[in-house]
């Protein structure tokens, strides 16, 4: 075997060489970017898929095809030396030349692109290290001179055992994507497939197929017997085996699906509860793998889950704000509506880019109903989350069409789409649909006219009532600029930080540079402005959780964050009474801010509550902080605020008011029912 | 019992609808140069990479040095010494690349001996294949075939393409061998004048079929061709017994006999012939005596 790989060395090593000086110098060549090696799965052909991938079936094309035509290895086969130790010698030199290439080309990026790219050759080697599914790629190229070996035992022409390995290849790669095809059905995304089971298992099936079937065919085929007879038999043989491998791994893949895993594997990350507080909807999701998703309602009265068969694989979106997710229910709580990401088989058209889908799940016949399915590319976009009409007749949502510009789209209770309502023109951005009294879009709205310099252009909102089409245009002004824009719920008044003069457009762009704003509500009955404490500059550019305005208007939660770098980042709590124009302080100097949570009031307006994750001490292992999340309840009377802290556990995102004195909160797989003194406490799901 | 080192019993092979080895019966004796002699095409190449191994057989059982092919190709590999009628040696391969690489597949290799023969054959170790003529890749082929010290010798077609020279030193080369060491050749080849020369016992095959299998002293004593010249005219009914051909020209006829004797002679010197004149044959004379159309006699 040395000297068989000894030979095999002597042959091919100024191919092997050139082969390493291209990868050290890639890098260089192709850009400094390490992304490209593994970040996603989309980013790593660029250099293992179509480099040394590529260059992997060059080499596997050589290992056998000209020996075939200059005779050598029959000349070979003559010597007692038995077949698969020939086999072996050439497959092995040819898949340590792969590994070498790939392991140089990791190395050369990690060292030469991390170490210019501002990620940092640390950096860049702790997420190759942190994610090893993903390292499974670098077997692709073994893949590849398994497929080039098989090519090359049946040809004298390297190039057509190039083109032959291309062409096994091919049907492999189908299979791949039908199996990728398979898994994201029903909204599964790339992350989840490469990372836990398309990319080990898709590999190691080519890896042991391609291995076999060569060395099957090295060791009895033609060029060993010189027969014509087995050819056929090893064809058969040979398509046999492709094709238990590949049903094997579809059928895997397609239990895949079936098996949904058992719920413990799920966080729940946002709770929906029906108007008539009969009925929850738990959103969930695997930690890891962010877009396998499922949402369960759950009948509070009954204690049962509504729609036991199918799991929906509805989006979590803003999942710390509960208010917001996107899902809808109907005035009268027998349905909801909800988006989910959906990426259905197309056959004939190619896999969907990206796709999301309008459903609505009726509660009295537990059936699913189909609105409108959203299907890049080619297709427009579902943009907003939904509303219903006050009478709940209409579901509204937003849709930005592919050519451009937005509708509202009108559809009925029983799913068929009634209207389509053109938003004013292409400037206006649909920025959300707010839950006012009846629902109406907040729109982004730039001035149309001149002049069209972003320093002096207007600064302009839209209100939007989808039922009568009546738009309410708020200007703000020329030279000035709003950001943080929300409405109260009687949509009365309209909050905002401004800007005067605007922001630059670093600013805008950088979460960091914006710097403190007065915060005003404008009174849309009298068109008058008035700042929220006089004097005081609000840090509320930077921070993304919303306000909370209480359910009458009067009272508003506000987060002011004073971002600074390290250990001095810090955030308070505040509850303003619009009226009185007074703040007080509901939690002060909270460490790490990006963990709390978005305030929610109480139906009744006497209560608010806070979520919050409290850092107790960073793992050393794996550098990631512990936490303690505390759940705070706060109840305003004219003697102060008093605060109830209540469910300590370890997350308690996406918490709701089931009525004004509980609350319904996830900590983590589980959902607990909780009186709001902190006494009572139940589990309610599973 | 004597002692054989390659027996076959029935041996087949098919390709397809063509029959390329028809029940071929072999026995070669140790010790023996053994001629495997054929046309172009005759099976001679498929029967010694059934012998070897490196073909299956269809049908029938074949023995080399008490290996069976089908199973122990790998034994019989070691102990026989293989010199096929083209050699496709690593070109980029020096002569001592090339003998180093093939002594790893031999337990038995002897590198005095190697070093020796390379010498005798006046070969450059530090020579590339590439750079040899056909004549010294020739010599290569069979120092590599010898230096492991094979029991059995395969050579087929050994001098294909080489020149009257180079062939002869070629085979003066095997017989020095041969003499030497005792050991047992099987050559296969279609140029009877080197076989002539060499082989003890020689197998005739044609079209997969063996035709006829003989030592060479006794094939020579047994095909002969007797020229007849008649006084008058020769009788237009006559039937000669035991003749495979009779070439009637005028009044001289040439009678070939497969199994001569005496007694046969006898008989045709009954005829009104003048004179009865016997030819004895070359090989070739031989070959084409066995493998030619028959006549009516």
């Amino acid at each position: 075997m040395k000297t068989l790989l000894w030979k095999e060395w002597r042959q091919n090593w100024l191919v092997f060489v050139l082969g390493l000086l291209f990868v050290l110098l890639f890098p260089l060549i192709y850009g400094v970017d390490p992304r490209h090696l593994y970040v996603k799965a989309e980013d790593v052909p660029v250099l293992q898929y179509f480099v040394v991938a590529f260059y992997s079936l060059l080499i596997g094309s050589t290992l056998v095809a000209p020996e075939i035509a200059s005779g050598a290895i029959r000349e070979l086969f003559a010597r007692p030396v038995k077949p698969w130790k020939i086999w072996l010698s050439k497959a092995l030199f040819g898949m340590i030349t792969a590994v070498v290439l790939v392991i140089v080309a990791e190395l050369a990026a990690i060292l030469i692109a991390g170490a210019v790219s501002e990620r940092g050759a640390a950096r860049v080697l702790s997420s190759v290290v942190g994610d090893l599914p993903l390292l499974f790629l670098a077997l692709v190229p073994i893949v590849f001179v398994g497929a080039a070996l098989l090519a090359s035992n049946m040809t004298e022409q390297p190039i057509l055992a190039t083109v032959g390995a291309v062409l096994l290849l091919i049907p492999f790669h189908l299979y791949w994507i039908a199996w990728a095809l398979l898994l994201s059905y029903g909204g599964r995304t790339e992350r989840y497939l490469l990372r836990n089971s398309a990319v080990p298992l898709a590999v190691l099936t080519g890896l042991v197929l391609f291995s076999f079937l060569s060395a099957l065919v090295f060791t009895r085929g033609q060029i060993n017997t010189g027969l014509r007879g087995p050819k056929w038999r090893l064809a058969g043989v040979s398509v046999g085996c492709v094709a238990v491998v590949m049903i094997f791994a579809l059928l895997w893949g397609a239990a895949d699906i079936l098996y949904v895993g058992p719920h413990e594997n799920f966080e729940v990350h946002a709770l929906s509860v029906s108007p008539d507080r009969k009925k929850v909807a738990i959103a969930a999701q695997a930690p890891g793998a962010y877009d396998v998703r499922a949402l369960w309602i759950l009948d509070l009265e009954a204690g049962k889950r509504l729609f036991p068969d199918p799991r929906f694989d509805a989006s979590v979106y803003w999942h710390w704000r509960a208010r917001d997710w996107g899902g809808a229910w109907s005035p009268d709580s027998t349905r909801l509506a909800i988006r989910e990401e959906s990426r259905p088989l197309r056959l004939l058209r190619g896999p969907a880019t990206y796709g999301e889908r309008v459903r609505l799940l009726d509660m009295d016949t537990e059936t699913v109903r189909e609105i409108r399915e959203f299907q890049q590319p080619g297709d427009d976009w579902l943009w907003g989350p939904f509303a219903w009409s006050e009478s709940g007749d209409s579901l509204y949502y937003v849709v930005r069409q592919d050519a451009g510009g937005f509708n509202i789209e009108q559809t009925a209770s029983d799913g068929t789409r009634e209207k389509r309502i053109p938003l004013v023109d292409a400037m206006v951005r649909p920025r959300r649909l707010v839950s006012t009294r009846p629902p109406v879009f907040l729109c982004d709205y730039s001035d149309p006219q001149p002049p069209f310099e972003y320093s002096d252009r207007k600064c302009m909102y839209a209100l939007l009532d989808p039922a009568t089409g009546e738009t309410n245009v708020i200007d703000l002004g020329r030279r000035v600029e709003a950001q943080f824009v929300d409405i109260s719920p009687d949509a009365r008044y309209v909050l905002f930080a401004k800007y005067d003069p605007p922001l630059e457009p670093h600013e805008q762009a950088s979460s960091t540079a914006r710097p403190p704003a007065p915060l005003y509500l404008r009174d849309l009955s009298t068109g008058t402005d008035r700042p929220i404490l006089e004097d005081k500059k609000w840090h509320v550019g930077t921070f993304y959780y919303g306000t909370a305005f209480s359910p009458d208007g009067t009272r508003l939660v506000l987060y002011d964050r004073q971002q600074r770098e390290g250990p001095d980042d810090r955030v308070d709590a505040y509850l303003v009474n619009i009226a009185q124009d007074s703040a007080t302080r509901l939690i002060g100097n909270v460490e790490r801010p990006q963990w709390l949570r978005s305030a929610v009031w109480s139906p009744n307006g006497t209560r608010v509550a806070v979520a919050i994750d409290i850092p107790t001490k960073r793992d050393e292992a794996t550098g990631e902080w512990l936490k303690r999340t505390e759940l705070r309840v706060f109840t305003p009377g004219d003697d102060g605020v008093a605060k109830t802290t209540i469910a300590p556990g370890t997350s308690v995102s996406g918490f709701v008011w089931l009525s004004d004195d509980e609350l319904l909160y996830p900590d983590g797989s589980a959902v607990y029912r909780v009186n709001a003194d902190g006494t009572n406490k139940r589990k309610v799901f599973p | 019992m004597m002692d054989t080192v390659i027996q076959t019993k029935g041996l087949t092979r098919r390709f397809g609808k063509v029959q390329a080895v028809d029940r071929l019966d072999l026995e070669v004796p140790r010790g023996s140069v053994f001629g495997f002699i054929g046309r172009n095409g005759a099976g001679k190449t498929t029967t010694v990479r059934m012998l070897l191994g490196l073909l299956p057989m269809s049908a029938g059982s074949a023995t080399v040095l008490g290996h069976d092919p089908r199973k122990q190709s790998f034994d019989i590999k070691k102990r026989v010494g293989y010199v096929p009628e083209t050699h496709h040696f690593y070109q980029w391969m020096t002569i001592a690349e090339l003998t180093r690489f093939t002594s790893s597949f031999y337990p038995t290799w002897r590198h005095d001996k190697c070093a020796e023969l390379l010498k005798n054959f006046e070969l450059d170790p530090a020579k590339k294949i590439k750079e040899l003529s056909k004549g010294m890749v020739a010599k290569v082929a069979l120092t590599l075939a010898l230096a492991h010290d094979p029991e059995l010798l395969v050579l087929d077609e050994p001098t294909g393409g080489l020149d009257v020279m180079v062939r002869r030193e070629f085979l003066e080369s095997i017989v020095r061998m041969i003499q030497e060491e005792g050991k047992t050749v099987f050559l296969s080849s279609h140029v009877l004048v080197d076989m002539e020369r060499v082989a003890d016992e020689i197998a005739i095959i044609e079209e997969g079929r063996l035709v006829k299998r003989s030592t060479l002293e006794e094939l020579k004593d047994k095909v002969k061709k007797v020229k007849l010249t008649f006084a008058g005219d020769p009788p237009g009914d006559v039937q000669i017994e035991g003749a495979r051909n009779v070439d009637r020209d005028g009044r001289q006829w040439v009678v070939t006999y497969e199994e001569f004797s005496e007694d046969k002679l006898n008989a045709l010197r009954k005829l009104p012939v003048s004179d009865a004149q016997v030819i004895d044959l070359d090989l070739e004379d031989i070959f084409v005596v066995l493998v030619g159309k028959r006549s009516e006699p």
